[in-house]
């Protein structure tokens, strides 16, 4: 039998995590949840999910800065990482510049509220290319 | 004297070349290495206008524009801010977005390089603007 997907949600709203675990849970995967950008990159390196879930705006370390540092782990780099943020995403995909000398290219953006559907193809979607 | 210019930049180098350009033409320099020293300066100098720089420790240009935004720097506000870096417009205002919702509320936007003349030039119709106003 395959390995379960395993799946590494970092978000610190507490009802978005409940429901989002909820709908993902819906299909073979496993979801490791992490409130804050610290905790994300410590679970990230313990757990080593095949797609990560992480949210822009956060306390104590945002998710740019988060995704900055898992960019910049060889270890971690190639695992997909999907942005998720509360403000419309429109337009092409460009690199966001994060600190002096890196730009950001993470695989997506989501934006919240993202319907089941779309969230559960999106993942799908990168965890294929995986 | 001319004018004061707060220049808020973490590269040593920046802020010497910047700020020897800005004083080859009398304007009064006052330095900042990064966001939380630039709006301290910003407090205590009253400039007549901010160059900042995005990319810095500690506070970066990006949380320094959405500090900002709070109404308890309502009367800076009008001081003018002029972002000077080596990141793309575009990109700049679309982080800014996705981080806060907002657009970037800035006066100017010069990306590095620059030269002295076109620097000077947006300076001076910054301030120019503000004293208008």
């Amino acid at each position: 039998m395959k390995k379960r997907a395993k799946i590494l949600l970092v978000d610190d709203d507490e009802d978005f995590v409940e429901a989002t675990k909820a709908i993902l849970e819906t299909r073979p995967y496993e979801v490791i949840v992490a409130s804050n950008g610290d905790e994300g990159l410590r679970k990230a390196r313990e757990e080593k999910p095949d797609l990560i879930l992480l949210d822009v705006i956060m306390p104590v370390k945002n998710g740019f800065s988060a995704a900055e540092q898992l960019k910049r782990d060889p270890e971690l780099a190639k695992i997909p990482t999907l942005m998720l943020t509360a403000f419309a995403v429109k337009g092409v995909q460009s690199s966001i510049p994060v600190s002096r000398g890196f730009a950001l290219e993470t695989e997506d953006y989501i934006d919240k509220p993202v319907s089941p559907e779309e969230l559960l193809a999106r993942v799908e979607r990168y965890l294929k290319k995986g | 004297m001319k004018e004061k210019i707060l220049l808020v930049d973490d590269d040593p180098d920046i802020l010497d070349a910047i700020s020897m350009i800005l004083q080859s033409q009398g304007y009064q320099v006052v330095t900042a290495r990064d966001g939380v020293e630039g709006l301290a300066s910003l407090r205590a100098e009253k400039p007549a206008l901010m160059i900042l720089d995005l990319l810095m420790p500690k506070m970066d240009g990006f949380a320094a524009c959405k500090e900002l935004q709070d109404p308890r720097w309502a009367k800076y506000r009008d001081i003018p801010i002029l972002i000077l870096t080596s990141v793309r417009e575009e990109a700049s205002r679309r982080r800014y977005e996705l981080e806060t919702g907002l657009e970037l509320d800035v006066d100017d936007y010069v990306e590095k390089p620059v030269s002295p003349d076109i620097l000077l030039e947006r300076v001076g119709r910054l301030i120019k603007k503000k004293e208008k106003a």
